[in-house]
C-alpha cells in the first residue's frame, strides 16, 4: 500500500491563481467508466455542479472535474475523471487508469448491453489499474422505471460476484449520486487505514489521522423511486 | 462574429472570436461543393462539432473536434481534431513569457498531467491513439501581412514526423512535416480555395497560388 498512501498524501499542485486552492490533506483520483451514453458525464455534473441537462453530448476522450469533500476534519480533494465510453477512445482512457484509487463503473438500467459490458469493464480495471483500486457499481437512470430492463437484484448480484459495492442512481433526479461518491471515498479511506495499521512505517510524510474513525452507516443501495 | 476587442492584452475574447470565426469558416469549407467530386468527407446532418473544455484543451491538445457520426449509434466515424495557433499571439507570448494570471485549479492539474509534452504532441498523440480515421488539423491565424486568412495543415499521420524536425520552434515543427495536406481558407469569400499535398519540409506559410481547387485527403 506504500504507493497507495503516497498517492493519497498531500500533493503539491504547482502554479498560482485565484482558483488554485492548495489547502487539502489528501488527493484522490477517481474515474467514471462504462459504456457510452449510460450517463457518466451527467453523473459527474450532478455531483460537482448540481446540474443536469437531458441533451446528450458525447464525451471526447477524457475530461475531469475537481471537488473537495470533508471527512473527519480532513479536506479530501477529488480529481474525478470522466471517460468516453466508446471503444475508439480506449487507448487514451485506459492510460488514465494508472494511479486511480477508485472507480465508478456505470451501466444504464434501461440498456441491457451496457449491463452486459460490466464484466469487460471490470477486466479493464484489473488490467490497467492496480489491485487496491476500489470500485462501486452504479446502475444509472433509475428514474426511468418504465423502461427498466435490468433488475435491482441482477445489479446487486453482479456487484457481489465482482466484489464491488452497488447503488442504483439517477443523475436526473439526484438519487444516490452523492452517496455513491461518498461510499467510494469511504472505501478508499478504509484501504488507507488498513495500510496504516499493517505497516505504520509507510506513514512517513503522510497524515497520521485515521479517516475511518466515524464511518457513516451503509446507504440503501436500491433506487427509492 | 463580434466586433474586434479594443483592449490590448485581453486576448481571451479575441481568441474565442477567432475560434468562432474559424469554426464557421471551416464548416463552410467542409460544406464546399466540390466540382470534381473529390471531396472525401460526405457531410450530412450527422455532422457534429464539440467544443473542448479548458481542461480537455490542455489534455488532448484540441480546441474542438468535428465528427461525422454514424447513425443511429452516434459513434464518430471520421473525426477532425482542431488546434488553433494564433501566430501574432504566439509572438506576443514569446516576448512576454509569463503565464496568464488567471489559471484555475483544474487547469493547473491538467497542465501538470500533460507537462511532459507540447500542445502539438498532445494533439498528435490523441489522434494517433484513436486511429487513422482521426485527423489532426492545425489552423494558423494571424499570419503577418495576411491576417484575414487562415492556413492549416491536416494529417492522420503526423506521428510519423514527430522527432524528425530539427527545429524546435513551435509551428515550424508542425510545418516541416514529411507529408501532409494543406488547407487555405480565404477570409473574404470564406471558402476553401486551395489545398495541396506537400512533400518534405515545405513551409505552410509559403504556399503559392498554384494549388489545386479541390480538397482531397490522400494519405
Amino acid at each position: 500500500f506504500d504507493l497507495f498512501l503516497q498517492m493519497a498524501a498531500t500533493q503539491d499542485v504547482k502554479g498560482k491563481g485565484e482558483g488554485g486552492d492548495q489547502n487539502f490533506d489528501y488527493m484522490f483520483k477517481l474515474l467514471i467508466i462504462g459504456n457510452s451514453s449510460v450517463g457518466k458525464t451527467s453523473f459527474l455534473f450532478r455531483y460537482a455542479d448540481d446540474a443536469f441537462t437531458s441533451a446528450f453530448v458525447s464525451t471526447v476522450g477524457i475530461d475531469f472535474k475537481v471537488k473537495t469533500v470533508y471527512k473527519n476534519d480532513k479536506r479530501i480533494k477529488l480529481q474525478i475523471w470522466d471517460t468516453a465510453g466508446q471503444e475508439r477512445y480506449r487507448t487514451i482512457t485506459t492510460a488514465y487508469y494508472r494511479g486511480a484509487m477508485g472507480f465508478i463503473l456505470m451501466y444504464d438500467i434501461t440498456n441491457e448491453e451496457s449491463f452486459g459490458a460490466v464484466q469487460d469493464w471490470s477486466t479493464q480495471i484489473k488490467t490497467y489499474s492496480w489491485d487496491n483500486a476500489q470500485v462501486v457499481l452504479a446502475g444509472n437512470k433509475c428514474d426511468m422505471e418504465e423502461e427498466r430492463v435490468v433488475s435491482v437484484d441482477s445489479g446487486r448480484l453482479l456487484a457481489e460476484q465482482l466484489g464491488f459495492e452497488f447503488f442504483e442512481t439517477s443523475a436526473k433526479d439526484n438519487i444516490n449520486v452523492k452517496q455513491t461518491f461518498e461510499r467510494l471515498v469511504d472505501l478508499i479511506c478504509d484501504k488507507m487505514s488498513e495500510s496504516l495499521d499493517t505497516d505504520p512505517a509507510v506513514t512517513t510524510g503522510a497524515p497520521t489521522a485515521k479517516l475511518t474513525d466515524s464511518a457513516p452507516p451503509l446507504q440503501q443501495p436500491g433506487c427509492n423511486c | 462574429m463580434r466586433p474586434p476587442v479594443a483592449k490590448l492584452g485581453d486576448f481571451i475574447p479575441l481568441f474565442n472570436d477567432c475560434i468562432s470565426a474559424a469554426s464557421s469558416r471551416t464548416q463552410e469549407y467542409l460544406l464546399f461543393k466540390d466540382p470534381e467530386n473529390n471531396v472525401c468527407l460526405k457531410l450530412t446532418d450527422t455532422f457534429n462539432c464539440t467544443a473542448m473544455t479548458p481542461e480537455q484543451r490542455i489534455l488532448l491538445g484540441a480546441d474542438w473536434v468535428w465528427a461525422v457520426l454514424e447513425k443511429p449509434t452516434k459513434n464518430p466515424q471520421i473525426q477532425i481534431a482542431v488546434q488553433v495557433l494564433h501566430l501574432l499571439e504566439r509572438e506576443d507570448a514569446e516576448e512576454n513569457a509569463n503565464p496568464p494570471e488567471t489559471c484555475s485549479e483544474s487547469v493547473q492539474i491538467a497542465q501538470k498531467e500533460s507537462s511532459n509534452k507540447t500542445m502539438y504532441e498532445r494533439l498528435v498523440d490523441f489522434c494517433a491513439s484513436i486511429g487513422k480515421d482521426c485527423y489532426a488539423l492545425f489552423l494558423f491565424f494571424g499570419k503577418k501581412n495576411d491576417k484575414e486568412n487562415i492556413y492549416g495543415v491536416l494529417s492522420n499521420n503526423f506521428e510519423a514526423a514527430i522527432g524528425k524536425s530539427d527545429d524546435d520552434a513551435s509551428y515550424k515543427h508542425v510545418s516541416s512535416l514529411i507529408e501532409f495536406s494543406a488547407v487555405y481558407l480565404n477570409g473574404s469569400t470564406q471558402k476553401l480555395i486551395k489545398t495541396h499535398n506537400l512533400n518534405s519540409r515545405t513551409n505552410i506559410l509559403q504556399l503559392d497560388a498554384s494549388l489545386e481547387r479541390y480538397f482531397h485527403i490522400t494519405f
